[in-house]
């Protein structure tokens, strides 16, 4: 009871606050601060009966629904001291946000919209912790990843903001592909060992389980790795965290500072004793780990903003996790990151009194932060030139693996992607190979609206025919593509007086279309199959059975749902958001 | 327009960039933020024309949308007879009357203001390249500007950038051929930048647009597609003192170098035959000769705001009775002009009429450099335009840095450090700065306290000594006069006792209270402090004065040369009002009142005046959404108290939002009326100064601090986005610099929404009690102050000293009788 306390608290503030528009800022805040409190009570009253229960990892079933034979969505909640730390975490930046915002955001445009998605971002973060499976940590992963979105995009009238939340909820959608392949996988692999609380059984992480499918194997724990990458911003993800600092401070500083980041650590946490056992996964993560506290504290040295140079120090930390968690070490991590993600959430909310306070040191001591420059490093000036510049250009990690490319791709790289085509429908059929090139055209810029909708129309359906002769999944598929054709549809209304646009600008239409905005922004999350929506369950359904049937079909089915998820965010941050001549974006 | 869009003769770099220069923000970095008038470049014309070439070049909208008027009508803010005396007083408006009415009644819907694109040349780069230009060269030209200049916040700056120049600096990075730093690496740009960034200019100028007579507008709109980091260089340029580390950047540097990289963009993306850019579209704009009007429903709409509050407040002065028999005055107390003082002054008064009040420049005449102990440079603490000669400094016994303790000062420099944020010491400090991260969110969400001053302002209550009189000593440089003379000394006291007309009937305690404001974790905490002392709390002036004041060598000299005879048994007490937190401290040994026997007065006075600011704060208090409900004495001023002191508070206090009105005469004109704290106050006594010398004085000093406070106002809060600063939720503070959006941008000028949101966009009124023959000489032999008239930028009201109290209003260059 008190664990789905945990989830529903805040789950069901959300939507109250979603729906309440006629709410005045008063009762917003008076009902931010009970939900708070109450929230607050439950994760006393769970940690007290944790304990009068007896400690260590306690398994809390709740509900598991057949929704085919063979396939059941399962919600079942895990209490162990690494997820209750974790919940504490939220609790205390939840409460703490939660009376800075109160005051920090009062009169400002967006006060409701806020606080729906900080709700959300808690109700996805207690799902984190508390999940037993993959399914469920994949769902409370999601909903942090909407509310970021959404919140990096708070402003969504200035340009910049915008742009950088797309590139945000793009990176995101790669690295969830990553995650959900792996979900995926796991289903084959252990039918019933995919619960994290099984995994620490070490009977069941026996090679013999791999005798299936055994080269599998690293394939899992790639895309796992991949996942957490991308969340925590690792090599070669991690310009991304300084770029997502264009909401209000004090999300930042929850999100960025502390349960966002933190996030890909958590997963790699769980799901250590899975790849613990690999020594090639250990071996990659202390380098990625390294690799990234490297560069990010050299990124961060020469950044000129405070914010850009906490989140470059965040980086930089979670890489040591990193290095920490490939030793093996469980409690270790735990505890840096808890103390990490307190000094970033307090950093990034005083960020602002580092004028008051540097500028009183200098006046007292000269100088303050000591700007060493390279040129004291002792080392010879065609090198200090060198790293210098490295820095400043952040290593030009950032453009080579922006979005970019993949809009490059699709205009430059068409007679491979037709060759790849053309492979691929030798391999699993024509339709498939079709919905993936449909869906990479509706993702260029060169476009107007109403093409990209439609080749995004033609992708999915072409996806549905591909599996309609599949002889199991007829049924299953519909579960997933009958949700995202009626959000395709409700899509095409909305757009419908805008279909002319083109897509190589932002419009800012959500200023005249308020209605049409919340509609598209709703589309967007069934067509990426984000939790909540019908859609969630079945594109998991779909995958999972597909790939019983034909590996590589899933694999394209994954990417053809990847590129759709992403095309479709582009048409709604083009059409609705950001703002054509704003001055000062 | 202003702005020259073409040039006949031949075209020079330093000329047009000259040229444009006038035309940027001025802000200075946030260390010294001073209020001044937002279309300063344009003051030369009149108001209405100034805010249509100042929108036309800007991009920015002249008035508030509909709604905001709507709301102002239905609060009663605008009336009926305020449209009757915008009409009568702009004739030719009189046509919008009708229509504004109904579009206030909500009977008509009217388009809200636009705004007006600025850009002809340049947005033709979209088309042709198929992505904003600009958007591609802030990313790289922002960093390098932000790196060069940065005071503090990066660990490793810009290579030798206090020995180098901007231009050698980025030269010298662009030099090395790996890795790629695009497109300055290319080879072809580093042997462009060897021919001196004026070459460059001129080359990219060449290809780029082709007939020179266009040159100067492309630079116009380079430079105003991000107006904060143009007007921050040019003012570091201009003013290079102003930066604790100094700098050698130049307009013609950063125009060079921003150049350079669009123009190695458009290489990289047309090749290097392309054709200039059209000026068809620029020349037809310029051949219409219709220039733009403002719109006369709006305006009316303006007008009538501004008329609604003038006509209630002159209509309160002049109709004001003083009160008759006043006891015998015990205590003077003179405070800042301020319009926050106006009402601690009030509550004083009605709380015991043995008390008089003044208001004076809260620089209090004393015009100083002043170093603290400890501090390693002198700053400014007098007006903005005055030019000290001379240092106060504090001698021996240093006091606390501030109100702040060591722990915290240790505490922020954790915080704020780079230590922390280097991986590695970052790893091994984490354990402590984990731990008390927890403990400081805690208490400084939860239970704001006074440790959280850490963050706060330069608040220094000094126990150590000034060292006011001069010995023969300079500074090692030689430009400034280490304390003063008494000569010197005796000049400043007797010209500010002369301003506010306080030449004789001295009380035995008169205190001199300066201002200033704590707040915490705000980057424009120095916006919050006095004007008159450039932005610094007005602490030391007040100090200087009364010390000077009580000097007896001094009074000699006050008596002989200026017959200004201050009685033996007098005592000046200096005194800082914190106006956010509404206490004050005082700055005075308990000793010395003991010795002065006036303890007792002293005391009494003290609980006074603790009882005025508890009203006071009760007062400001209405004004706050979150205040306490219902509203104790003792609440409200335990909340004005968090405010100051909490992390997540926005808004401290409302500084100087509202004001509207300044009023230059005798305390009685207006004691006892509310005036709502939107009033700046200035003592004078016209009866002192037949020749209006005085008056010249007064106004010289104050017409540019209020006005520029005003305008600010005004403006920031008529279009947030192009002349304020925007919503500080997400700001974020670059190299000790400035603010802006997010993770990159333009620097953000102007004020923020949240110190603007309150106030209502009216010039400010001079309501002058003198007669219109004085006030006239004055305006007509002090052209600097004239101009803020004569262009409308702010109205005149004179109330002439006779016992029928008749007002003019300066209208056309004349005093016309006020209705």
């Amino acid at each position: 009871m008190e664990v789905n306390l945990l989830i529903l608290i805040p789950l069901i503030t959300s939507f109250v606050l979603l729906f309440g528009f006629k709410l005045s800022e008063k009762s917003i805040a008076r009902l931010v601060f009970v939900s708070l409190t109450l929230q607050t009570l439950s994760y006393l009253l769970l940690l007290s009966l944790w304990a009068v229960r007896g400690f260590g990892n306690q398994v809390v079933q709740v509900v598991s629904v057949s929704i085919t034979e063979d396939y059941s969505f399962t919600i079942e909640w895990l209490v162990d001291p690494m997820g209750l730390v974790y919940l504490g975490l939220v609790a205390l930046l939840s409460n703490a946000v939660g009376k800075f915002s109160r005051y920090y955001l009062h009169r400002e445009v967006g006060y409701r919209r806020f606080f729906v998605l900080i709700f959300l971002m808690i109700a996805g973060s207690n799902i984190l912790a508390l999940a037993n499976t993959l399914d469920l940590f994949f769902a409370g992963w999601e909903f942090i990843g909407v509310s970021s979105f959404l919140l990096i995009s708070f402003y969504w009238n200035r340009r910049q903001a915008v742009k950088n939340a797309f590139l945000v909820f793009c990176v995101y959608r790669i690295c969830d592909a990553g995650f959900l392949a792996a979900t995926m996988l796991s289903h084959s692999l252990w039918h019933e060992g995919h619960h994290f609380a099984q995994l620490s059984d070490s009977h069941l992480l026996d090679p013999v389980q791999f005798v299936n499918h055994p080269e599998l194997y690293p394939v899992v724990l790639g895309l796992l790795l991949f996942a957490a990458l991308g969340k925590s911003a690792q090599f070669p993800f991690l310009n991304w965290l300084p770029r997502a600092l264009e909401g209000p401070t004090p999300s930042s500083a929850i999100f960025y500072g502390a349960l966002s980041i933190h996030a890909g650590v958590f997963l790699l946490l769980r799901t250590q004793p899975l790849w613990i056992s690999s020594m090639g996964f250990r071996v990659s993560l202390a380098l990625i780990g390294l690799i990234s506290a490297v560069l990010a504290t050299l990124s961060g040295r020469i950044q000129s903003n405070i914010k850009s140079q906490i989140a470059y120090a965040a980086i930089a930390q979670v890489g040591l996790i990193f290095i920490e968690l490939s030793m093996g070490w469980t409690v270790l991590p735990v505890v840096h990151l808890a103390l990490h993600a307190l000094l970033r959430s307090y950093q990034l909310l005083v960020s602002p009194s580092v004028v008051a306070h540097g500028l009183r040191v200098i006046q007292f001591e000269g100088e303050f932060v000591r700007a060493s420059g390279v040129k004291d490093a002792r080392i010879s000036s065609a090198w200090r030139l060198w790293w210098y510049r490295l820095a400043l250009a952040e290593f030009w990690i950032w453009p080579s693996f922006s979005l970019r490319m993949v809009w490059a791709a699709s205009k430059r790289l068409q007679l491979v992607l037709a060759m790849m085509i053309v492979l691929a429908s030798c391999w699993v059929g024509i339709l498939p190979a079709l919905a993936v090139g449909a869906m990479i055209f509706s993702l260029s810029s060169n476009q107007r609206v109403i093409r990209a909708w439609i080749f995004l129309g033609a992708g999915l359906a072409l996806s549905w025919f591909g599996v309609l002769g599949i002889d199991p999944l007829g049924a299953k598929a519909l579960l997933y593509f009958g949700s995202a054709g009626g959000a395709w549809l409700i899509g095409f209304i909305s757009l419908w007086s805008f279909r002319n646009l083109e897509l190589n600008d932002y419009y800012g239409h959500l200023n005249s279309s308020r209605l049409k905005t919340y509609l598209m922004v709703g589309v967007v999350c069934v067509i990426a199959g984000l939790p909540l929506s019908p859609a969630f369950i079945g594109e998991d359904l779909l995958l999972h059975t597909l790939f019983e049937v034909s590996p590589f079909h899933s694999v394209l089915m994954a990417l053809t749902l990847t590129a759709g998820a992403i095309s479709s965010g582009n048409v709604l941050v083009k059409v609705f958001f950001g703002h054509r001549g704003t001055v000062r974006a | 327009m202003a702005v020259r869009l073409t040039t006949s003769e031949g075209f020079s770099v330093q000329a047009a960039l000259d040229h444009l220069r006038h035309y940027l923000p001025s802000q200075a970095p946030l260390k010294d933020f001073i209020h001044h008038n937002t279309l300063h470049a344009f003051q030369a014309e009149p108001f209405e024309s100034a805010l249509i070439d100042a929108a036309e070049l800007y991009g920015a909208v002249c008035f508030l949308p509909i709604q905001d008027y709507r709301t102002f009508w239905a609060q009663g803010r605008m009336t009926e007879s305020g449209i009757l005396s915008a009409v009568q007083r702009y004739p030719k408006l009189s046509d919008s009357a009708d229509e504004l009415r109904a579009i206030l009644r909500g009977d008509r819907d009217y388009p809200n203001p636009q705004r007006s694109g600025n850009q002809t040349l340049r947005s033709q780069w979209r088309d042709r390249l198929g992505f904003e230009l600009d958007l591609k060269v802030r990313s790289l030209l922002f960093r390098l500007t932000a790196n060069f200049l940065d005071q503090g916040i990066a660990s490793w700056i810009f290579l030798d950038s206090d020995k180098k120049s901007f231009f050698e600096c980025v030269q010298e990075i662009s030099a090395v051929k790996l890795p790629p730093l695009p497109p300055l690496s290319d080879s072809w740009i580093q042997r462009w930048m060897q021919s001196g960034p004026e070459q460059v200019i001129l080359k990219v100028l060449e290809r780029f647009v082709a007939e020179e007579r266009h040159f100067e507008h492309y630079l116009q709109e380079t430079l105003l597609a991000h107006p904060g980091w143009s007007g921050m260089v040019s003012v570091v340029e201009s003013q290079p003192e102003g930066l604790s580390h100094g700098r050698s950047i130049s307009l013609i540097e950063f125009t060079a170098v921003k150049l350079l990289i669009e123009y190695g963009l458009v290489v990289r993306h047309l090749g290097h035959d392309f054709e200039p850019l059209s000026v068809s579209e620029l020349e037809q704009k310029n051949s219409q000769k219709i220039a733009p009007q403002l719109d006369p429903v709006l305006l009316l709409a303006q007008r009538t705001l501004e008329e609604s509050y003038y006509e209630r407040t002159i209509k309160t002065v002049l109709t004001h009775q003083p009160r008759a028999n006043r006891t015998s005055i015990w205590t003077q107390a003179i405070f800042c002009i301020d319009d926050r003082e106006c009402s601690i002054r009030r509550h004083l008064e009605s709380l015991d009429s043995g008390i008089e009040t003044f208001g004076a420049a809260g620089f209090f005449g004393v015009d100083a450099m002043v170093q603290r102990q400890g501090e390693l440079k002198p700053f400014k603490s007098c007006p903005l335009p005055v030019q000290p000669q001379h240092l106060i400094r504090y001698q021996d016994e240093p006091g606390k840095i501030g109100a702040t303790r060591t722990e915290d000062l240790d505490w922020m420099k954790s915080i704020h450090g780079s230590s922390s944020k280097d991986v590695l010491t970052g790893l091994s400090s984490l354990p402590s700065l984990g731990l008390k991260s927890f403990l400081r969110l805690v208490f400084d969400v939860f239970s704001p306290v006074a440790h959280a001053e850490a963050y706060g302002l330069n608040r220094l209550i000094p126990s150590g000594k000034l060292e006011l009189l001069h010995r023969g000593q300079r500074t090692p440089d030689g430009k400034l006069q280490i304390g003063y003379t008494i000569e010197e000394m005796a000049t400043r006291v007797a010209n500010l006792l002369r301003q506010i007309g306080l030449t004789a009937h001295f009380a035995p305690l008169v205190h001199v209270i300066g201002h200033g404001s704590s707040s915490t974790n705000n980057p424009y905490f120095s916006a919050y402090d006095c004007g008159a002392c450039s932005g610094k709390p007005g602490i030391t002036n007040a100090r200087a004065f009364a010390e000077m004041a009580n000097m007896p060598e001094v009074r000699k000299l006050l008596k002989v040369q200026y017959q200004i005879s201050i009685p033996e048994n007098t005592f000046f007490v200096s005194a800082l009002h914190d106006t956010c937190r509404d206490t004050v401290d005082y700055l005075i040994d308990d000793s010395l009142l003991a010795a002065e026997k006036i303890d007792s007065a002293f005391e009494k006075f003290r609980g006074i005046l603790d009882a005025a600011l508890i009203q006071n704060a009760v007062e400001r208090c209405q004004k706050f959404e979150l205040a306490p409900d219902p509203l104790e004495p003792s609440s409200a001023h335990r909340h004005v108290m968090d405010r100051s002191r909490s992390i997540f508070e926005p808004r401290p206090e409302l500084n100087h939002a509202t004001n509207a009105a300044c009023v230059v005469g005798r305390r009685i004109l207006t004691s006892g009326t509310s005036l709502e704290r939107r009033s700046f106050l200035q003592s004078y006594d016209f009866a002192q100064d037949p020749d209006g010398r005085i008056l010249n004085a007064i106004l010289t000093a104050i017409v540019p601090v209020c006005g520029g406070i005003n305008l600010e106002y005004y403006f920031s809060r008529i279009d947030p986005e192009i002349y304020g600063a925007g919503t500080k939720i997400s700001h974020n503070v670059v190299g000790l610099l400035g603010v802006f959006n997010g993770s990159e941008g333009d620097l953000l000028t102007g004020l923020p929404t949240q110190m603007t949101e309150m106030h209502d966009p009216i010039r400010l009124v001079f309501i002058i009690e003198q007669s219109r023959g004085v006030v006239e000489k004055v305006i007509a032999s002090n052209a600097a102050v004239a101009e803020w008239f004569q262009g409308g930028w702010l109205e005149l009201v004179v109330i002439e000293p006779t016992p029928q109290k008749n007002a003019y209003r300066w209208v056309e260059g004349r005093f016309e009788l006020w209705k």
